[in-house]
């Protein structure tokens, strides 16, 4: 093809490194920035993924493979998009780049993480772990270059620089804004997790073994908060009565008005880990509609033909927590018997929802009255979970026609100008 | 096992949706609201298999289920149900249903339910007022303005008689029509007479009820500020005519004191009950005709009384007998109306409570490692 | 080629604090006598990489082994990258694998360390310059299946400037939707069925200067590879051979069979109809019974007719709930007083549908509940009587209606003669469960098992119809991917961009057809003798057909069976009486092996016995190394590939599985040898289990110890 401007993509998860990588393969110029100092974004803090129960790592590893191997992408970090102007084909988008002060000389040898005498909570697990303010996000984590948070900073310390032999910290670095002439925007800006202490009755943030299905991600994770222990967050235990809790936020006019499509899939795989970990646990799952759809059901049977795991046709509206002990109980209406039930539970999961992620999205792109984003103007395009609430692979797919969206721009702007 | 013939009651739904339950159809049967609400006892909760009978048209099954009656309306299944179906509007409605259908006469169910009538069911006892005071021959004068100078004590007692007689037999007719409807013989209810007469009288279960207390408090008020005045009324009615008493009574006797006191209980509690309609969004919302028809003429019955009095102390003619005129109508149509108006809760309610067990406390957390992850049938199990 | 080796060592990042680099370079001068090695204290830095660019530019060297750290890292430093430095940089991991994981300045780490050098010399000396292969390749696109998945890719792909060929075998185009009354709702508020757009872009791609259009039509014949595939299509009128470079297969689904539900009343009673039925009696405008064409007054919906159904199709087929929602509102539009019953396992309507539900669900005279339909039989009054247990309303409910609709799921028209490839493994497209023709259906989910062909729309998952317009978008941006790979002479996926090819010499091949029989993708065809006949362009590097030949005729220029042999010779084998076992392990380059240096990155240790060789697959192993290696006296031999199975997580498909099927065959051969088998084993590891590495390789080590010393050491 003929070279044109390049396709500026907006988020380093999934949806927006399979837009930049599929489009640079076919031949496109790619501009990939990301406000995290990683790409991955919520499946690099992902254990495994369902229904394969594999680990995001291995396909991630084969991107930023592919990434590495591509010199027609660029990718900016800690990076966001400020402004937008122009049309399809012919677009000036500036982008704010804030200071990772280290630079590409990072050899990933670690010294100045070792003498930072400075915490930071570490967001990668929900703040429950915390991390030098010189620190790598992850230890897989793409650019593989430290970063150091200097707000977390002491202040007007300089040990990780005097501690870098080669260099690579450089504490001067400010913020810089750069112009991009791009032919299209893909906008896979993601998604966070529905925010669970909104939920009244469900107790999170008010009882600590009430968890959301985020944190378990990281829990079961051995790169988490405890090195891949499932375990009580008031005591440390292990759980041997884990109660999911389905739609917590999703399918409810009070909250998300629309079903997030993937909770189902994921307590089930979560049901698995604990029942993997602890092989003397119980789980019960509390569910409006199992939805597994497609091959997913075969998973959905595979799950639910563990003796341990029993799956509850109700709506959990109420956990109660015994102070002294951290114990919960949680009360449904057992749908197809007719009866009200209260269970036991050392460990509460919320399986919380998808909230699309809007925030820094130029104008010209639609939101919705749910908050997801639509087709925007010629040359704008939406993909992954900022789109709709999906999984993964429908991410993937979605990215990838995007990309050819974006692609299509791109032609047009070659043959024209 | 033979399988139950479902037929649908179509012009049921239509009914359920017409007297507030318009939203029934969105329940998709998460069951939240069986589990928000502290009245839904453990093994028959409610109100989520009250609403799949409803969307489902199910009239005879709902008609005599209890549980309907044992909903104290306190909307907290409707502020919280995730799909908007509002299950309290529909229980109020199923209520509502079930008065007109136990109706004797029917038709004055139907009547009292529907809001075009609202002026007949006023100008029926104003006529009949007006018949007394145009043809019932009035005794001489009294020096001080009195209200017999406008009706004849024993005319009013008369009809005040016969109207009560009246209500008493709709209410027997529907409560025995309940009690068909619900198959249970009567020695059963009368066992369980005992504690539902002690909830009437604690009101424990809207303690209960997570709602404000407000609501418990102003409902209690009603109920006995009611009751007490029910009872001076027929006291002072049985003694005017048997000539023991006579009205108007002093102002230092017991009775009028009691009397006084019961409506300023009334009054207060129609108050905060009317407050709690008109201030609390989602209640206000679900307030139907039905439920502004018995509040309103109870508010207004009260407060004409404790105004009339005021009116015929200060001996105001042009104020005290227009005043006394409507106070009668109002309590005339209370208490015609009384069966089949929301008033007749205090007859279904009562039967409903006695006929079932709700007191039972909340189960005692079930621990999965005791009965095992797979007690409930799944899909898969 | 005159081979100029240079070895440059880097001491940085505590590689000195643990070894002698100076000793190190004496084995490469030294030992290995090359003249040319350089240690440096910060090697990726400009001024090492400048050492190493000014020599390669002086001539000085031609062939670069680094010694530092992981190949993972700093690539964009020492540059692997096909254009600048392609073949000739080896890179050596003394940082991640030795440095950081092992006991600074202990002798078996020096040990482990000249080891590793050795053996990057070794592969370094092997190493030959690429030669790419460059053909001819068309950028012209096949797409199979005129449905709104074919119409959107041929479309998508046109107005990217490619030609597309569309093939329909009905007489227009448009498929299934073209038949629809109303599609899902697409837009905010979700409420309402929509009618749609669709009739407009089938009017486009017909009439597109570059999509060729071919109706009533079917393929012959697929054959050639990516790049250059000779497609014959039939039609009435004629026979064309055209040539194309990449394929999607957009070939849809057809509804489950109903007669094979006779428990649910279908062909018991003509109104039991499926809901395809209902979709055309809907769009004719009039929903009828078919017994008697009186209006059906009240209908009921089975869901998960045949769906859900471990005895029927045992997947969700995704779009019945919706399907039986949209119907509901037909009913509608022609009787508002019909009764509607719908009878679901679960009401799956997932995302944003839910509006949809809500919207549709919310309808005095729409009934719904859970349930398991029993029996569909006739009642006296000539209506239909279902019964249904397990409802929300009793435990056994019977309902009298006029019609009842089954719900009947997707298949996927993956098979029967779809393609006609004219591979050796076959004509269809391979499957990975349920008919489904993908691959990796998580990560990668465009991925098939032959280069070049991808699947989108029905025929790859269960989906509505706008995801299936959007799914052909995605596989015609992976098939013009495929295309400019090709054109530029490089691998697709996951080995995209390497420019390697294997050679095969024939004069040494016996035609086991093991090659071709083994390779996942189809590559290798056969002629009538069975000597193989490479497709280098559906080749996807992974060496499988490498590690399957027993005639090691199978080689790249930078990946052979005698590179990987000479690395295992360039290994030192201590003495038995010096008590250091030594133990080689091959790893999956892509898993294990950065797996293996996130052990070292986070410090954690293991025994220094081992000798890491890094394979493209594990699938690519020769069970002649193995040979090798226990009659040089190495002690055992670990493999640690990917997780196969069902659920496997090779990226190559089955490369971990085949070399457990090998593995049989060599234990036999070592038990042959006298040699015990536990010698050998094969572990899978997933990428994130790093922490299970140094358990793994000290408990294998610990068991080597305990059998003692390999007898063949010294011999």
């Amino acid at each position: 093809m003929t070279a044109g401007k390049p396709i500026l993509v907006l988020g380093g998860g999934i949806a927006g490194m399979t837009a930049a990588i599929e489009a640079a393969e076919a031949g496109c110029e790619v501009v990939l920035i990301e406000k995290a100092p990683y790409l991955g974004g919520r499946v690099a803090r992902t254990h495994l993924y369902f229904p394969k129960l594999c680990p995001p790592a291995c396909g991630l590893e084969v991107n930023f493979k592919r990434l590495r191997n591509s010199s027609r992408i660029k990718i900016l970090t800690q990076a966001e998009l400020v402004e937008l102007s122009g049309s399809a084909g012919d677009y000036a988008a500036t982008v704010k780049i804030a200071p990772r002060y280290v630079t590409s000389a990072c050899t990933m040898c670690g010294a100045c993480a070792d003498l930072c005498p400075a915490q930071r909570p570490d967001e990668f697990n929900y703040g429950l772990s915390k991390t030098k303010a010189a620190y790598l996000p992850f230890a897989m984590a793409f650019p593989d270059t430290y970063v150091i948070d200097r707000p977390s900073c002491k202040e007007a310390c300089t040990a990780c620089a005097d501690a870098c032999k080669y260099g690579a910290v450089d504490l001067s670095q400010t913020e810089r804004r750069e112009t991009l002439q791009v032919a299209a925007v893909v906008a896979a800006t993601g998604w966070a997790p529905y925010d669970a202490a909104r939920i009244d009755g469900l107790g999170y943030g008010r009882f600590k073994n009430v968890i959301t299905n985020a944190i378990m991600e990281r829990l079961a994770a051995p790169n988490g908060p405890t090195g891949g222990k499932i375990v009580r967050p008031s005591d440390g235990k292990a759980p041997r009565e884990v109660v999911f809790v389905q739609c917590a936020g999703s399918r409810d006019e009070n909250h998300l008005p629309y079903c997030s499509t993937v909770c189902c899939a994921a307590s089930l795989k979560q049901a698995a880990y604990v029942r993997a970990q602890h092989p003397d646990s119980k789980v019960a799952i509390f569910y409006i509609d199992v939805r597994t759809s497609g091959r997913l059901e075969d998973f959905y049977a595979s799950v639910a033909a563990d003796p341990n795991i029993g799956l509850i046709k109700g709506k959990v509206a109420k956990v109660e927590e015994d102070a002294a002990t951290g114990d919960l109980v949680v009360r449904a209406e057992d749908v197809l018997h007719g009866k009200q039930i209260a269970l036991h539970a050392d460990l509460v999961v919320l399986a919380t929802g998808i909230v699309p992620q809007t925030q820094g999205l130029p104008a010209g792109f639609t939101v919705d009255d749910y908050g997801f984003v639509g087709n925007g103007k010629a040359g704008l395009y939406p993909a992954g979970c900022a789109r709709r609430p999906e999984e993964v692979s429908a991410s993937v797919e979605d990215a990838t026609g995007a990309a050819l969206r974006a692609f299509q721009c791109v032609v047009r702007s070659a043959h024209h100008g | 096992m033979n399988a139950q013939l479902i037929q649908p009651d179509v012009s049921f739904i239509r009914e359920v949706r017409a007297a507030g339950g318009s939203d029934l159809k969105k329940c998709f049967q998460c069951a939240t609201c069986s589990v928000v609400c502290d009245l839904s006892p453990d093994d028959a909760p409610f109100p989520r298999k009250q609403m799949i009978a409803a969307q489902w048209g199910l009239k005879d099954q709902l008609l005599c289920d209890p549980a309907i009656w044992l909903c104290h309306n306190c909307g907290s299944c409707t502020t919280q149900c995730p799909r908007g179906a509002r299950p309290g509007d529909v229980m109020a409605a199923l209520r509502q249903l079930a008065i007109r259908n136990f109706a004797f006469p029917g038709f004055m169910g139907r009547l009292v339910a529907n809001p075009k009538a609202l002026p007949v069911l006023f100008l029926v006892p104003a006529l009949v007022l007006l018949a007394i005071i145009l043809w019932v021959p009035k005794g001489p004068a009294t020096p001080e303005l009195e209200f017999a100078n406008l009706f004849p004590v024993v005319a009013v007692e008369a009809l005040f008689f016969t109207v009560s007689t009246l209500a008493a037999i709709a209410f027997l007719v529907g409560v025995i029509r309940y009690l068909k409807a619900l198959r249970m013989c009567c020695p059963g209810i009368l066992l369980n007479f005992p504690p539902v007469s002690a909830e009437i009288v604690t009101h424990e279960r809207f303690a209960q009820c997570n709602t404000n207390q407000g609501v418990r408090w102003g409902h209690f008020l009603v109920l006995w500020g009611f009751l007490g005045l029910a009872s001076v009324g027929t006291t002072i009615g049985i003694g005017t005519m048997a000539g023991i008493l006579r009205t108007p009574l002093p102002w230092g006797s017991a009775l009028k004191i009691l009397a006084n006191v019961c409506a300023a209980g009334v009054l207060t509690g129609a108050v905060i009950l009317i407050r709690e309609r008109t201030v609390n969004q989602a209640r206000r919302a679900a307030s139907t005709y039905f439920d502004w028809l018995f509040l309103g003429t109870l508010t207004a019955v009260v407060f004409t009384g404790i105004l009339l009095q005021f009116f015929r102390l200060a001996q105001v003619a042009y104020l005290m007998y227009p005043v006394y005129f409507v106070h009668l109508v109002l309590t005339l149509a209370l208490l015609l109306y009384a069966p089949y108006s929301k008033f007749a809760h205090l007859a279904y309610r009562t039967v409903a409570m006695a006929s079932t067990e709700p007191w039972k406390p909340k189960r005692k957390p079930r621990r999965l490692s005791e009965q095992g992850a797979k007690h409930c049938v799944d899909f898969y199990s | 080629m005159v081979k100029k080796l240079g070895v440059y060592i880097c001491s940085g990042c505590g590689i000195g604090d643990s070894l002698d680099t100076e000793k190190l370079a004496k084995v490469a001068t030294r030992e290995s006598k090359i003249p040319l090695c350089k240690v440096h204290p910060f090697l990726c830095g400009a001024e090492g990489a400048g050492i190493i660019r000014k020599d390669l530019a002086d001539g000085a060297v031609n062939t670069v082994v680094i010694a530092a750290c992981s190949p993972r890292v700093k690539t964009d430093v020492f540059v692997t990258g096909q254009e600048a430095c392609p073949t000739l940089l080896e890179r050596v991991n003394i940082r991640e694998h030795v440095a950081w994981s092992h006991t600074a300045k202990d002798e078996d780490t020096g040990m482990l360390a000249a080891d590793y050098l050795r053996m990057g010399i070794a592969k370094a000396r092997k190493c030959e310059p690429l030669e790419p292969v460059s053909e001819t390749i068309s950028k012209k696109l096949l797409v199979v299946g005129g449905g709104i998945t074919g119409v959107t890719a041929a479309l998508a792909a046109a107005e990217a400037g490619y030609e597309a060929v569309l093939v329909e075998k009905q007489p227009q185009l448009g498929g299934f939707v073209a038949t629809l009354k109303k599609r899902f709702p697409a837009a905010a508020p979700y409420a309402e069925p929509t009618a749609d757009g669709f009739p407009e872009q089938v009017q486009a791609a017909t009439y597109h200067s570059k999509i060729q259009v071919f109706t009533s039509a079917r393929i012959l014949k697929t054959a050639g590879q990516p790049g250059m595939f000779d497609v014959t299509i039939e039609t009435p009128a004629a026979t064309t051979e055209v040539r194309v470079g990449a394929i999607v297969m957009a070939t849809g689904w057809k509804p489950y069979d109903a007669s094979k539900l006779p428990h649910l009343g279908y062909g018991v009673s003509p109104d039991v109809i499926t809901n395809v039925d209902f979709e055309r009696m809907a769009s004719a405008g009039n929903i009828a019974r078919p017994s008697d064409g009186k209006p059906a007054a009240s209908v009921l919906f089975v869901q998960c007719a045949g769906s859900r159904d471990k005895d029927h199709l045992p997947y969700c087929s995704s779009v019945c709930c919706l399907a039986t929602l949209k119907h509901a509102t037909y009913i509608r539009e022609q009787n508002p007083e019909a009764l509607v019953y719908i009878v679901y396992k679960d009401m799956r309507t997932p995302g944003l549908h839910e509006r949809f539900y809500r919207a549709a669900q919310d309808h005095p005279l729409n009934f719904l509940t859970k349930g398991e339909v029993t029996s569909v039989g006739s009642a006296p009054d000539g209506k239909l009587a279902v019964t249904v247990g397990q409802t929300l309303i009793g435990e056994s409910i019977e309902l009298r209606v006029d019609l009842v609709v089954l719900a009947t799921g997707m298949v996927p028209v993956s098979a029967d003669g779809i393609l006609n490839l004219t591979y050796r493994q076959g004509p269809d497209l391979p499957v990975l469960k349920h008919g489904f023709p993908d691959s990796h259906f998580v990560c990668f989910p465009y991925e098939t098992r032959r280069t070049g062909i991808y699947a989108a729309g029905a025929v790859r998952a269960p989906m509505d119809s706008v995801r299936a317009g959007e799914d052909g978008l995605g596989a015609a941006m992976k098939a013009i991917q495929s295309v400019e790979l090709a054109a530029r002479g490089q691998a697709v996926h996951p080995r995209a961009g390497d420019t390697s090819f294997p050679s095969f010499f024939m004069q040494r091949c016996t035609q086991c057809k093991r090659c071709t029989e083994e390779c996942p993708f189809g590559a290798l065809d056969e002629d009538e003798k069975g000597t193989p006949k490479p497709n280098p362009y559906r080749c996807r590097r992974c060496g499988i057909c490498l590690g399957a030949c027993p005639e090691r005729i199978v080689s790249f220029k930078n990946y052979s069976v005698d590179m990987v042999a000479s690395m295992i010779k360039a290994i030192e084998v201590p003495e038995e009486d010096e008590e250091k076992p030594r133990v080689l392990v091959f790893m999956c380059e892509n898993d294990a092996y950065p797996a293996l240096d996130v052990a070292g990155f986070q410090r954690l240790r293991y025994d220094p016995g081992v000798r890491v060789i890094p394979l493209r697959c594990l699938g690519s192993l020769n069970i002649v190394w193995i040979a090798d290696a226990l009659s040089r006296g190495i002690d055992g031999v670990m493999l640690i590939g990917c997780k196969f199975g069902d659920d496997y997580q090779c990226h190559f498909i089955r490369g971990s599985e085949l070399a457990d099927r090998r593995m049989e065959n060599v234990k036999e051969t070592l038990q042959r040898l006298q040699l015990e088998s536990e010698r050998l084993e094969l572990t899978q590891l997933a990428i994130n289990e790093y922490g299970k590495l140094p358990e793994l390789i000290n408990g294998f080590m610990e068991r080597i110890r305990k059998m003692g010393p390999n007898p063949y050491k010294g011999l």
